[in-house]
């Protein structure tokens, strides 16, 4: 297929911004909204995420050519479902704290639209080192927007970031961050913003 | 290759490769995630217990329990696991109580997923700024003689009263409800340790023959142990307590002496006595067991103790014929033998009679509710 | 009783678009016209009724029956694929009028998060079989309520003066943390 030689570098700054998947191609929301209730908790979905995207990926790239397209929807599924037990089990053991945190949204990766859609749309398309590239990117996008949102609700709900205390000890939580409705709110405003911003850079 | 062939090889190899890794990884981090949370067990059950040194893990009428000694070696406190439906998820509560079943000493929730916010408080309350933990720390040493209540929005006033989250009221009565439901079958399974079976390990079958000799109309035997004391319920045809039984042992003049004693259900008159051990002098203390002097009644010091009213205890009187109730005659020349006996009885009947009769009252306050 | 229990909790109290945060996906991208979203909801909770039950035969007499635990996610993502495809092709030889109306929801459900979540929830919160259908259709009529009431509002924004940048995803974020706000307020319902 026709493809212009897009630079490594700008297939992993895409996912950074340009096509980030949360605030720009609004995939992967389930995820974002349900554990930024505080920044490390963000961190921690992130890096499930880039994990089983980067080898889901690597994978499905390396094998792209023996996959029938037929059958590709259900292999890509079972594989990315493969590498989300390997981090559910993986944080299970070596991370239970975590683990007990994220709850049941890490076995949710698997129907995680980025996961799926990046397999679909790019890694089974291209070479292993642009999968790679673009995997980095996409997922690395995820998280630092995880991290964002997640320190937001945390700062405002319980005037800490990362579990350090910033806002001073007066500082009345608004606990309706931690919960759904402030959860939607800061996304929505969020995505607003960056909109604006992507309006103004036109 | 035929396209449908490859279809079904890519699959079933896709399918058979991911079975194998995530068979070899559960292989791999199984053990580590099952002694993780072993020792979050073991941790809980130190927090649940507080003061123990070391824990045995016990069955007891498919019941596990935890039981937490103190550096002697004593029973100073047991656990066990709590579980039931909260309001939308499952709660599992450690719980610790003193070995009279009587008192909570502590709880740790192991697991719960109430909503968040609201539900979750029974774990922590956030909003709480003095004592996040302030749902739990309610239960601490709480007595739970009749069940544990709760009250909303006030502080509670009663003995066993906890008050419930404002807001997260199913949630606090899921807590509660597990709880009594869960400590009464507990009780009952610790105490009735060997229900219905009356047959001690050791003696194979001899306890039970002598605990109908010494409970006159039994026909049936329970044993039931309260606070580590042995008691053998015996029960008529129709099912009717007719007499309790238990081992009282002391020192005699020259040797240990074991006896086991029937008495009524409210522990004011003995009905029989049976001796089972002792070693005395030789035709002077021995007479306690066997009097062969005495050619009308060879048993005539043992039979002294039929139907006897203790409830004001048993004393003893040399060379008379007795004339109070509660009053025996001590053998001639075997004052000491006699004398020790009567204190045996006198403390062990004692003893037993408040551990007894303090469960019995329990039991039937429970019932009166 | 603890069917009732259920179901408002799955329904309302614990709503599984506003509250437990499962099926935003499709929650944001149909939920533009009322008409569709009922049958995206409908569908929806055709198919989660359905997931629920097999996926608690599956987890119950394969899965726990043989420790075959860790496959869990791997068989329930396949069997829902699967189910949602069996489905689809059921209902185009069945009836097409209905076909017509909910066939193309279908393959979105599949990566609706909130049937895998259906799934793995019921295991968590080990409900029995009966108890696991009633909760499958308790989500999906959440879910239901959920849609339609967004789809409601949001007609109801076209013909407001949304600022430029709020447009589409950004403002209906915002309406969704409103209703979840609402939604909360069911909290202390039972």
């Amino acid at each position: 297929m026709a493809k212009e030689k897009v630079s490594l570098f700008a297939e992993f700054v895409k996912g950074l911004w340009k096509e980030n998947p949360v605030l720009v191609m609004l995939l992967g929301l389930c995820p974002t909204l349900a554990v930024t209730n505080s920044a490390i908790n963000g961190l921690s979905m992130g890096l499930a995420v880039i994990f089983t995207l980067v080898c889901s990926s690597t994978l499905i790239s390396l094998v792209r050519k023996i996959i029938p397209k037929e059958v590709r929807i259900p292999t890509f599924i079972i594989v990315i479902a493969t590498f989300v037990t390997v981090t559910d089990l993986t944080l299970a053991a070596f991370f239970p704290d975590i683990s007990k945190s994220l709850g049941p949204f890490v076995p949710l990766i698997v129907v995680n639209c980025i996961v799926l859609g990046r397999q679909e749309a790019f890694a089974s398309k291209n070479p292993v080192h642009r999968a790679i590239i673009d995997a980095l990117g996409m997922s690395i996008g995820f998280t630092l927007t995880l991290i964002v949102l997640g320190s937001i609700r945390e700062l405002l709900g319980s005037g800490t970031i990362f579990s350090f205390q910033i806002m001073p000890a007066s500082f009345q939580p608004w606990m309706v961050m931690g919960l759904p409705p402030g959860a939607f709110l800061t996304l929505g405003l969020m995505i607003g913003i960056a909109n604006w911003v992507k309006a103004k850079k036109q | 290759m035929n396209k449908s062939a490859k279809m079904v090889i890519v699959l079933t190899a896709t399918a058979i490769l991911s079975g194998g890794v995530l068979a070899y990884f559960d292989l791999f981090t199984s053990p580590i995630i099952a002694a993780y949370q072993s020792n979050e067990l073991k941790n809980a059950i130190g927090v649940v217990l507080p003061g123990i040194i070391s824990y045995d893990e016990k069955v007891i009428n498919d019941t596990q329990f935890y039981l937490g000694k103190n550096k002697d070696g004593g029973l100073i406190g047991v656990a066990f696991l709590a579980e039931g439906n909260g309001f939308q998820s499952k709660i599992k509560i450690l719980v610790g109580m003193n070995p009279e079943f009587t008192k909570i000493q502590r709880l740790k929730i192991l697991q719960q997923a109430e909503t968040p916010g609201l539900g979750t408080k029974i774990e922590n309350d956030l909003t709480n700024k003095s004592d996040k933990f302030w749902f739990l720390n309610q239960f601490k040493d709480l007595k739970v003689g009749t069940g544990i209540t709760y009250v909303k929005n006030k502080k509670p006033s009663q003995e066993g009263e906890i008050q419930a989250i404002t807001g997260a009221t199913i949630s606090s009565k899921s807590v509660v409800n597990i709880l009594n439901d869960t400590i009464d079958k507990s009780r009952k399974a610790f105490f009735a340790e060997f229900s219905g079976n009356c047959v001690n390990k050791d003696q194979k079958g001899e306890i039970k023959n002598e605990i109908y000799k010494v409970i006159p109309g039994s026909v049936s035997c329970d044993k039931e142990i309260i606070n580590d004391t042995k008691f053998y319920l015996g029960k008529n045809k129709k099912g009717d307590l007719v007499g309790v039984a238990f081992i009282a042992e002391g020192y005699g003049f020259e040797s240990k002496i074991k006896m086991l004693v029937g008495i009524d259900p409210e522990f004011k008159k003995i009905l029989r006595l049976k001796i089972l051990q002792q070693a005395e002098t030789p035709e002077i203390g021995t007479k306690i067991e066997d009097d062969s002097t005495n050619i009308s009644d060879r048993f005539w010091f043992m039979n002294q103790f039929k139907n006897l009213e203790v409830d004001s205890g048993i004393t003893y009187i040399l060379n008379k014929k007795p004339s109070k109730a509660g009053e025996i005659q001590a053998i001639t020349g075997a004052t000491i033998s006699s004398e020790l006996i009567v204190d045996i009885l006198n403390s062990t009947i004692k003893t037993n009679r408040e551990i007894f009769l303090s469960k019995v009252k329990s039991i039937r306050n429970r019932e009166v509710k | 009783m603890k069917l009732i229990l259920i179901f408002i909790s799955a329904a309302i109290v614990n709503n599984y678009v506003l509250i437990q945060f499962l099926g935003i996906c499709p929650f944001v991208g149909v939920s533009k016209k009322i008409g569709p979203s009922l049958s995206m909801g409908m569908a929806t909770t055709f198919v989660m009724t359905l997931a629920a039950s097999v996926s608690w035969l599956i987890n119950h007499f394969i899965l726990v029956g043989l420790h075959l635990e860790f496959l869990r996610i791997v068989s329930f993502i396949l069997v829902i694929a699967s189910l949602v495809q069996l489905v689809e092709m059921f209902v185009r030889k069945v009836s097409k009028p209905l076909y017509d109306a909910l066939g193309i929801y279908l393959p979105l459900i599949t990566t609706n998060c909130a049937i895998l979540g259906v799934a793995l929830f019921l295991v968590i919160k080990e409900y029995n079989f009966i108890e696991s259908v009633v909760f499958g259709f308790s989500a999906g009529a959440g879910f239901t309520m959920a849609i339609v009431i967004m789809a409601g509002i949001r007609e109801q924004l076209d013909l407001a003066d949304v600022p430029e940048y709020f447009k589409g995803a950004p403002i209906t974020m915002i309406v969704a943390g409103c209703l979840a706000l609402a939604f909360m307020g069911f909290a202390g319902l039972i």
